[in-house]
């Protein structure tokens, strides 16, 4: 049933901007996002990847956009999709007080959205990916104990 | 969109950083037609590459571009990295997902299909 798929959703986040500050209620956002779109049992976890200053461009100039990479159900109707890509963008101006081109939302279908994860860890390689996975989950899990969501950052641990 | 995700193991100077982002950007936008204000690119460090690379380009791009323009857009990165960064061509990583433009929101609309660009801005001269 699709109200019970489990949605993995990863932000990006700049270091020392408001999204990070702003984690938990952006989180409650989203949860909110995705039950009013695909019904009130969407489970839902969101991992926080900070970036720290200076590594992150829009336009070769440097950037403060922050991302969203939140998949929807393979066969959403674009409307549907939209409204839900809406009240993301919605939620995170209300709630970090930024303007609509600091946020980016990329909704794709839940099997589309695997298949960019996949890709994207293909360019990690060898037996230190698997300890570098290891320390990212501790280093995930630790930030849950201390500030109550997952965290990790584009600087790996 | 595009996102161009550039991993390395050592973080790169922030000189070197500031160059790439711009190269990669004039090149995307120059094989592409993508406007400026779309290109992304985010570093990330202390990333265990594969074997024999020391640094990874994967782009994530709005799909619908054909495979010449894909082999062109591939080439010319990897040769503005190879030259920025002082890394052997063939000690670069490189790979791209496509994905539909319907499915970004950027500047709270959804994002035009490639060749469509002139048009949206048009529309949307505030994003």
């Amino acid at each position: 049933m699709l109200s019970s798929t489990h949605y993995v959703v990863t932000c990006l986040a700049h270091a020392n901007g408001p999204a990070l500050d702003k984690a938990r209620a952006l989180e409650a956002c989203i949860r909110s996002a995705y039950a009013a779109s695909f019904g009130p049992r969407a489970r839902v976890s969101c991992v926080w990847v900070e970036i720290p200053a200076g590594t992150a461009f829009v336009a070769g100039q440097p950037s403060s956009l922050s991302s969203v990479m939140a998949p929807v159900p393979d066969d959403v109707a674009q409307p549907d999709r939209e409204a839900f890509m809406h009240a993301i963008c919605h939620g995170w101006m209300t709630e970090t007080g930024c303007n609509q081109s600091e946020v980016m939302v990329v909704a794709l279908g839940a099997t589309r959205h695997g298949a960019h994860t996949r890709v994207s860890r293909e360019r990690l390689g060898g037996t230190a990916a698997f300890t570098s996975t290891a320390r990212v989950a501790m280093q995930m899990a630790k930030h849950r104990l201390v500030d109550g969501f997952l965290k990790t950052s584009t600087r790996l641990p | 969109m595009p996102m161009y995700t550039v991993s390395t193991k050592q973080p790169l100077p922030p000189q070197t950083r500031e160059a790439l982002a711009q190269n990669i950007t004039r090149i995307h936008c120059e094989i592409t037609g993508a406007p400026a204000t779309f290109v992304n690119v985010v570093f990330w460090t202390n990333v265990p590459l594969p074997q024999g690379q020391m640094l990874n380009l994967f782009g994530t791009v709005r799909g619908g571009r054909s495979d010449q323009k894909k082999r062109r857009l591939r080439q010319a990165l990897l040769e503005s990295v190879a030259a920025n960064t002082a890394v052997d061509l063939g000690d670069i990583g490189y790979s791209a997902f496509d994905i539909s433009a319907k499915c970004v929101m950027e500047g709270g609309v959804v994002l035009p299909e490639p060749g469509e660009e002139e048009r949206w801005l048009a529309a949307h001269p505030d994003v």
